[in-house]
């Protein structure tokens, strides 16, 4: 027992916790986009992020792409799918009952799945293009978290100003928060919502493409990582953007820490363990936002 | 029901207050209905009618301050046990159950130990003359026909007090004279009603009394001749034209 | 219940019925399934047609049922009593699960049945004591009953689940559950204690899959966690009541039937074309033809009568 409340462990324990959680942050931010957004809970995130991953994987073996490059070419193609896959399916669901849209974002996620599984196998993958460490004193920093969780913290800061800053992004919340006056002072909130689910797309294409460095991951891996997002949301708060980026780092030191005291099965079962108690304790989400009518 | 007296007033609202995080939809509304009146309640757009209706009929938790129906306070009891209390409200944009046929939609409106609910239905449609359409899905209703349902589907319960939001907006002439016609059958019969209607000729006409709202606060009240004439009530609600 | 629907089901109960006395093990394994499957989507039908809150997780209340039951069978207790046993943990699970999403509106539900099946396949596997973790259970097949009683234990589990949905349809009950479906919070407005209602459907619906997990364990001999708790059963659920017309009555036993024959003809080699093809028809149903197939039948002509009685002759809103 004593070994383990060693400050140093404790304090590596909390490192990893937070390279993993900003993975997590990333990838629950877009999911809690396009929830804010149109009002549909896409269970097929954690499937866009495979495609990022399986992307990053195919250029990394046909054409030694390094993963931190792969990011210019899976990032924009994973947005566009991400528009896409709005234009000809989600867009004819918006508006309808929750049912509609959840059934809609399962069956998409069950497609790609099972095509991931007929082109690639269930066979697990992985892109080992960066290794080693950085050592802090006693610290020591795999140097793939610690690049993904970069990356990962600018994908979704990135992402923060644009929708806090720019014009664009403005009309985005705008659409979020209300819907009626958004169209009434003239935005076009179709293409918003594409713009929309195009960007939660592509932060799903980053945080895969970072994914592939530091995991082995495989077509069916998505069900953990949507499990993850959607204790993340809840805690966070759903459709509340910065919610998911605080939720995604508890998610990710809380993790870390059962893994370490007790065994890294149960740190699988600790999303959706928390998950229960954010429902049981304040329902809303701990940052009291906006609750899904 | 100890203050259940006839001439008690049916609704009592005191000090109400509702904020939208740093907007404040209402800020200590005080209000009182007489049993079996009309009383009509205007105010600009905004002005928080709506939100009043919410938060007494249960649909809008979080207020504070006191409601009283039937001398029992009501405010945090939630929206089923209101209206079998005897409270109902419609919905400014019509809320018919799209998907269940026009009988279904009044006979769930019942009481659930209430085994005459299906007769009633047929009857309550009859006298508006929609008996054909009773196995008419809600969502092949005009729009002025799902508003006339809807308010057909809470007199399913009998209620003593009924709660009108806009009744009348986007129904036809022919509709809205029944509709009105209902409720002063209806209120002959010894139901209250408020009501809130742009349409002054209506107030004027159905309400013995009249709340005015402007920003969350009742800014005037009273007989509707005296209140269109309130200084207050020019400016903030007529723009200072009169009406 | 309209007589006619009677007949067609008794109708339907009685070719089974005969199934044992004429068809091969072979055709009574299908058709065990096949009753299973109707089970399991008219369960999902219960909660998740009628109300309009999607359950991504019913196989759990399979899983933990099948686990119960077989427990009780290796204790040496009669089967019956374990598909009591399976039937009643599966409710037990579902009450706190029901009171902890459903007062809640909107998406809560869906996300936390989503993981439910996941976790509950990991505690199965970190459970040893009582599961045997990962290597299973096998029951010896001397105190199992033979396949002909486990094929009319599954036809009784098809035609309960089927009863109690045509029951919940035809009732009060049964239109307060369409009625928040269509509008919750003008279903609250109009007297429907709604949290009360989804909670009921719920807990209904927990129970049939609890028993047919412990009878297919009866028909298997053997559990595992992921055997118990297969992802892909939520998928076929789902789909099977979808696609036949969920929150009908009929709708999941021709959607189970259709879904099961074309599995069996054509794809049956291929689990992952299986499962692309469902996800596909999950899709393509949600889409283009909400109501199902059971609704290219029964889809009524709009009765609006020729005049307009009333004079309303304005746009709908």
């Amino acid at each position: 027992m004593e070994e383990i409340l060693d400050p140093i462990i404790l304090g590596q324990l909390l490192i990893g916790g937070l390279l993993a959680g900003a993975l997590y942050a990333l990838l629950a931010s877009g999911l809690n986009l396009v929830f804010g957004v149109m009002r549909v809970i896409n269970i097929a995130h954690a499937e866009f992020m495979l495609v990022g991953a399986f992307g990053a994987y195919v250029l990394y073996t046909a054409f030694g792409l390094h993963p931190l490059l792969a990011l210019f070419i899976v990032v924009p193609a994973v947005f566009g799918f991400g528009w896409f896959v709005q234009h000809a399916l989600v867009e004819r669901v918006v508006g309808q009952p929750m049912l509609t849209s959840l059934l809609a974002t399962y069956g998409l996620s069950i497609v790609l799945l099972n095509i991931g599984v007929l082109i690639f196998t269930s066979d697990f993958k992985g892109v080992p293009a960066l290794t080693g460490s950085l050592v802090f004193g006693e610290f020591v920093l795999p140097k793939p978290r610690a690049v993904a969780a970069l990356v990962s913290i600018v994908f979704a800061v990135g992402v923060y100003l644009f929708l806090e800053r720019t014009r664009l992004g403005k009309a985005v919340r705008a659409v979020s928060e209300h819907p009626h006056v958004a169209t009434i002072c003239g935005i076009d909130t179709k293409r918003i919502r594409m713009l929309t689910f195009g960007l939660a797309g592509a932060m799903a294409g980053a945080a895969g493409t970072m994914l592939s460095m530091i995991y082995s991951f495989a077509p069916e891996s998505g069900a953990d990582f949507i499990q993850k997002c959607f204790a993340i949301i809840v805690i966070g708060g759903m459709g509340n953007f910065a919610g998911a980026l605080y939720g995604g780092i508890l998610l990710g030191v809380v993790e870390a820490f059962v893994g370490g005291f007790l065994s890294t099965q149960w740190a699988e079962a600790t999303a959706y363990l928390l998950l229960v108690l954010v429902l049981l304790i304040r329902p809303t989400g701990l940052k009291g936002a906006a609750l899904a009518r | 029901m100890v203050n259940a007296v006839a001439d008690s007033p049916i609704l009592q609202v005191f000090d109400l207050h509702r904020d939208f995080g740093g907007v404040h939809a209402l800020k200590g509304v005080d209000l009182e209905v007489a049993r079996g009146s009309i009383t009509g309640l205007i105010g600009p757009n905004g002005s928080g009618k709506t939100t009043l209706f919410q938060v007494i009929s249960g649909m809008d938790p979080d207020a504070t301050g006191e409601v009283r129906f039937d001398g029992e306070s009501i405010l945090g009891r939630k929206p089923y046990q209101i209206y079998h209390r005897g409270l109902a409200r419609t919905f400014q944009l019509s809320r018919v159950f799209p998907d269940l046929t026009v009988l279904e939609n009044l006979v769930v409106a019942a009481h659930r130990k209430d085994k005459g609910a299906r007769s009633r239905a047929l009857e309550l449609l009859t006298r508006v003359k929609l008996q054909d359409y009773t196995e008419v899905k809600g969502s092949d209703l005009s729009y002025g026909q799902q508003k006339l349902i809807e308010f057909l589907r809470v007199l399913m319960s009998e209620p003593s007090m009924i709660l009108l939001d806009e009744p009348a907006a986007g129904v036809n002439p022919t509709l809205r004279q029944t509709l009105w016609d209902m409720v002063r059958h209806l209120n002959g019969l010894g139901t209250t009603f408020v009501i809130i209607e742009h349409n002054m000729e209506v107030i004027a006409d159905l309400c013995r009394e009249v709340y005015v709202l402007a920003e969350g606060e009742i800014i005037a009240q009273g007989d509707f001749a005296k209140v269109r004439e309130d200084e207050r009530v020019l400016e903030a609600y007529f723009g200072k034209r009169k009406l | 219940m309209p007589a006619r629907q009677i007949a067609f089901g008794l109708a339907l109960v009685a070719l089974a019925a005969l199934g044992p006395l004429v068809g091969s093990q072979y055709h009574q394994a299908f058709l065990l399934q096949l009753f299973m499957m109707v089970a399991l989507a008219q369960s999902w039908n219960l909660i998740s047609g009628m109300t309009g809150y999607v359950s991504f997780g019913h196989a759990a209340f399979f899983g933990v049922g099948a686990y119960a039951g077989t427990l009780f069978i290796q204790s040496g207790f009669p089967w019956w009593l374990a598909i009591l046993n399976g039937s009643l943990i599966a409710l037990a699970l579902s009450v706190p699960l029901g009171f902890l999403t459903l007062r809640l509106r909107g998406a809560y539900f869906a996300v936390a049945m989503l993981g439910l099946n996941e976790v509950a396949r990991i505690v199965a596997t970190l459970w040893v004591s009582l599961t045997n973790g990962g290597s299973g259970i096998t029951l010896q097949p001397a105190i199992l009953p033979p396949l002909t009683v486990n094929y009319y234990l599954m036809l009784a589990l098809a035609i309960v689940a089927t009863i109690i949905v045509a029951r919940v349809y035809h009732s009060r009950f049964g239109l307060e559950l369409r009625a928040i479906r269509e509008d919750e919070g003008a279903a609250e407005m109009i007297g429907v204690n709604t949290t009360r209602g989804k909670l009921t459907a719920f807990v209904l619906s927990a129970l049939i899959p609890g028993a047919a997990g412990t009878v297919n364990v009866m028909y298997t001999s053997y559990i595992n966690p992921s055997s118990a708790f297969d992802p892909s059963l939520n998928i076929q659920m789902i789909v099977m009541a979808m696609f036949g017309g969920s929150g009908t009555v009929w709708g999941p036993v021709l959607g189970a039937s259709i879904v099961m024959g074309l599995r069996e003809m054509l794809w049956a080699q291929y689990p992952a074309l299986h499962l692309m093809f469902l996800g596909a028809m999950l899709l393509a149903v949600v889409l283009f033809l909400p109501g199902g197939i059971i609704s290219l039948f029964t889809r009524k002509k709009v009765v609006r009568p020729e005049v307009m009685s009333t004079g309303d002759g304005e746009r709908r809103g």
